[in-house]
Parts: C-alpha cells; sequence; structure tokens
C-alpha cells in the first residue's frame, strides 16, 4: 500500500462525518481535492484538516435543503423535538407526583391557622389550568407521566371575610419567610396570590361563590428538574433538526408520488405538532419567570404526551403516528434517482466541453 | 446583501474558466495574496452552497484512476452577482474615500487638530 493510499483512508475515515448521500455523491472529489492538497509524503491528515472535515460533515449534515419551506419544517420539528426531550427530561427528574400531603397541609396551616375543610388530596386537572376554587372531585394520579401534581386543601370562611381572609393568609406566608406575590383581584371578585418557600408552591384563591379559600400545593420546580428540562430540551431541539435535514433531502430525491405520500402523511404532524409545541413552549417561557407557576412550567412539556390515566392521548398518538410514518416513507428506498456521480440537472442543457 | 469574502474569492476564480476543487483552493490563495485560504470542507460548503443557488454548475467530470475531479462554471447568474457585488464594493469605497479625502483636508485646519504634545 502507497502512501497516498494509506492517506486516502485515513481521510476517507474522515469523511464519516458526513451523510451518507454527500458521501456517496461526492466522497470520491472531495477526498481527491485533500489529496490533490497535501503535502508530499503526506502518510496522515493534520489536526486542521480533521478539524476541517468534521466541522464540514457537520454543516452538511445540519443543512436542510436550500428552500424556505424546508427551513420552516425543520425549524418545527426541532422545536417539536425539543419539547419532547423536555418532556422527556422532566419525566426523568423524577419531578412530576404529587406533593408530601402533611407538607401540604403544614405549609396551608401558615397561611389560613384553621381546621381545613375535609379531607385534602391530590387534585385533580392541574396541568395548566389548576383546580379551581370549587376543586372537589378529588382523584389520586401518581403515575410518572402524572400531570395532575398537586394537594388541594380548602378553608369555609363567613360571609364577607373572604378579603380579609386571603389578605392574613399572604401576609403570614410572608412573615413566615414564603416569597409571595401580588394578590390579583379577577372581573368575577375572585383574589388570589402565590407563594413559594422554595420546596412548595401554593396558590391561594378566595372565591366569593360558596365562601371558601383553596390553597392548591404542588412542589415547587427542583433544579435538577430544570437542568433536565433545558438539557433534554436543546438534545431533542438538536436531534429533530438532524433527522429533518436528513428527511428533507430524501424527499427531495424521490419521485412525485412518493412526495405526495410524504406530504399528505406529515400534514397531520405539521398541523398539529405545530400547535402542540408553540403552545407548550410559549407556556414554559411565559410561566417559568411567574412566581406562582413555576412548577407549572416544568409541567407544561408533559402535555406533549399522551396520558393514559385521562382520555388525553389521540391528538399526541396522530401527531406521532403521522410523524413516524412520514419518516418511514422517507426512508423506504425509493426508485434511485441519482447516479453517484450524476451532475446536478442544471448542466444537462449546456453542451459539454 | 454583500457576499462573504471567501465566496467573492470563488466567485473571482472561476470568471476565467471552469475549475475543480483544488484549482480554486490554488486560485483563491493565489488572488488574495495568501491571505484567503480555504481548507476542503469549508470550500465545498461553499461550493456547495453556491450551486444550490445557481450561481455554478458542474462543467465535467474528470475521473483518472480512481482520483475524481469535477470542474466548477460560473452560470451567468453567478457572473452578474459577482459583478454586483463589484459595483457595491467600488461604490463604498469611493465613498469612503471621499470621505478620508475631506478629513485630510480638514486636518490642516488648527482649529480641528489637537494641539501636538498637548498633554505633557
Amino acid at each position: 500500500m502507497t502512501g497516498a493510499d494509506r492517506l486516502a483512508r485515513h481521510y476517507r475515515r474522515l469523511l464519516w462525518a458526513y451523510p451518507r448521500r454527500y458521501r456517496r455523491e461526492r466522497g470520491a472529489e472531495l477526498v481527491t481535492t485533500l489529496l490533490d492538497d497535501a503535502t508530499p509524503g503526506q502518510l496522515r491528515p493534520t489536526v486542521a484538516e480533521a478539524r476541517d472535515l468534521v466541522a464540514g460533515g457537520l454543516r452538511a449534515r445540519l443543512r436542510p435543503p436550500r428552500h424556505p419551506f424546508a427551513r420552516l419544517v425543520a425549524a418545527q420539528v426541532a422545536l417539536y423535538a425539543g419539547v419532547l426531550g423536555a418532556a422527556a427530561g422532566v419525566l426523568l427528574s423524577g419531578y412530576p407526583g404529587p406533593p408530601d400531603g402533611a407538607a401540604a397541609v403544614a405549609a396551608a396551616t401558615i397561611a389560613v391557622p384553621e381546621r381545613p375543610l375535609a379531607r385534602p388530596g391530590p387534585a385533580v386537572a392541574c396541568d395548566m389550568i389548576c383546580p379551581g376554587p370549587a376543586g372537589d372531585g378529588a382523584a389520586a394520579y401518581r403515575r410518572p407521566w402524572d400531570h395532575t401534581d398537586t394537594v388541594l386543601i380548602r378553608y369555609r370562611v363567613p360571609a364577607g371575610q373572604l378579603s380579609t381572609v386571603v389578605t392574613q393568609a399572604r401576609e403570614r406566608l410572608a412573615a413566615a419567610g414564603w416569597r409571595v406575590t401580588a394578590p390579583h383581584v379577577q372581573n368575577d371578585g375572585v383574589v388570589w396570590f402565590g407563594a413559594s418557600d422554595g420546596r412548595l408552591d401554593l396558590a391561594v384563591t378566595g372565591a366569593g361563590e360558596g365562601e371558601a379559600v383553596s390553597i392548591v400545593a404542588s412542589k415547587a420546580a427542583s433544579g435538577r428538574a430544570v437542568a433536565l428540562l433545558l438539557t433534554g430540551g436543546s438534545a431533542g431541539a438538536l436531534g429533530g433538526w438532524l433527522v429533518a435535514a436528513w428527511a428533507l433531502h430524501r424527499f427531495r430525491r424521490h419521485r412525485a408520488a412518493r412526495r405526495w405520500a410524504l406530504a399528505v402523511a406529515a400534514a397531520p404532524y405539521l398541523v398539529f405538532g405545530t400547535l402542540a409545541s408553540l403552545a407548550a413552549a410559549g407556556f414554559t417561557a411565559a410561566s417559568a419567570g411567574l412566581l406562582d407557576r413555576g412548577a407549572a412550567s416544568v409541567k407544561v412539556p408533559l402535555l406533549v404526551l399522551p396520558d393514559p390515566t385521562t382520555a388525553y392521548w389521540a391528538g399526541p398518538a396522530l401527531v406521532a403516528s403521522s410523524g413516524l410514518l412520514a419518516l418511514v416513507l422517507a426512508a423506504l428506498p425509493g426508485p434511485a434517482l441519482p447516479g453517484p456521480a450524476r451532475p446536478p440537472a442544471a448542466v444537462r442543457r449546456v453542451p459539454a466541453g | 446583501m454583500r457576499l462573504p469574502e471567501p465566496t467573492f474569492f470563488i466567485l473571482s476564480a472561476l470568471t476565467e474558466r471552469p475549475l475543480h476543487g483544488y484549482g480554486v483552493m490554488l486560485a483563491v490563495r493565489d488572488l488574495s495574496g495568501g491571505r484567503i485560504s480555504l481548507r476542503p470542507g469549508t470550500l465545498y460548503t461553499a461550493l456547495d452552497r453556491l450551486t444550490e443557488d445557481g450561481l455554478l454548475v458542474v462543467d465535467r467530470t474528470e475521473e483518472d484512476r480512481g482520483r475524481l475531479r469535477r470542474y466548477y462554471r460560473l452560470t451567468d447568474h453567478g457572473a452578474a452577482t459577482l459583478a454586483a457585488e463589484v459595483e457595491q464594493v467600488r461604490a463604498n469605497a469611493a465613498m469612503a474615500a471621499e470621505r478620508l479625502r475631506r478629513r485630510a483636508a480638514q486636518g490642516k485646519k488648527p482649529t480641528r487638530k489637537p494641539a501636538l504634545g498637548g498633554a505633557q
């Protein structure tokens, strides 16, 4: 084996940084250029050459076809996969699940030093809309994909005392070292504020009807949950972008029939996946800074996952199957359009030489 | 939109005749007085983009004992893009030169120039 052969083999190994389609179409040409550029007697690629090829390969993998729609699709897939990754990170962190009931009651007792109404318990339907003031119907959701991780504690209040009790609750919590938000008064007379001691988040709500104060306690977003949310989110976004760039290049090389099939298959994913991921990413970002929704914001990405304990599975399942079907259609070999050394279409109109 | 400098030199390198990848590298190095030295990975990223945008086309492919060389040719669109860039750069340079000339003319007036050694 000559030195040039050995060097060529090293270069070809570095070309693994490039996507397969690229290696097939351009690999031989790139190796020739690299060999032309090599210093006489060189046996191994230099560090700078290796770095240049790895960077070039990454660029080739990350670059969707140059079409505005292709870039839009890549961005959408990255967003959706990012939300999925964030949800996976939150699940992995062990964050989901209601807080300890006794701790929640102890915290609520600081705010309202009285006996709670009935027995407090994990509350229902609190992924983005926490139990209303009339949050009866307690049910336990303790599975890992749980969206409903709150404990609801209610107090009866004498008529006309509602705003006094809520104001006092806020003062007592603040005096006990809790961070509290300003009280919000809604048009319908409902008054509420948020509080957090770093471990528990409380939403304290007083509503005129029934004259009750409810305290919804949820775990405060842990640093671990936030870190895993961000890590999972960025890993998901990068992975999604790579997969989208790959699929879009495949799309471009398929014939018209396959393209149509692909577009139809991907349509539900594109429509509903966009809505779901925009909603989840938007709510996460919007609520992250608010004290009273701090915990909810960590849970928001979970919205894109199905929840087998409720009827909430049709949407995520439709989105997932549509996206996966489109990927399979992209991956299946089609009638081979491009040969390895086929010049771009434009060149054939020009007489050679 | 301004062309990045490597792109400017790649297009300039291809104005006379089609060149293969290594030929482009040599020409760019030469035309820029050694200032711009493209490595193959960087060069091919640019060539791909320029080809996709229709500024270049593959002119012909030559194969010789396992070595494969593709020659790239500047399209009319590519030439027009480069010409527009040249106009822009020329206009910018003329504008800046004119302003510098005026500044030099003003600088001779003692009122606008800080006295030498004034800080000492």
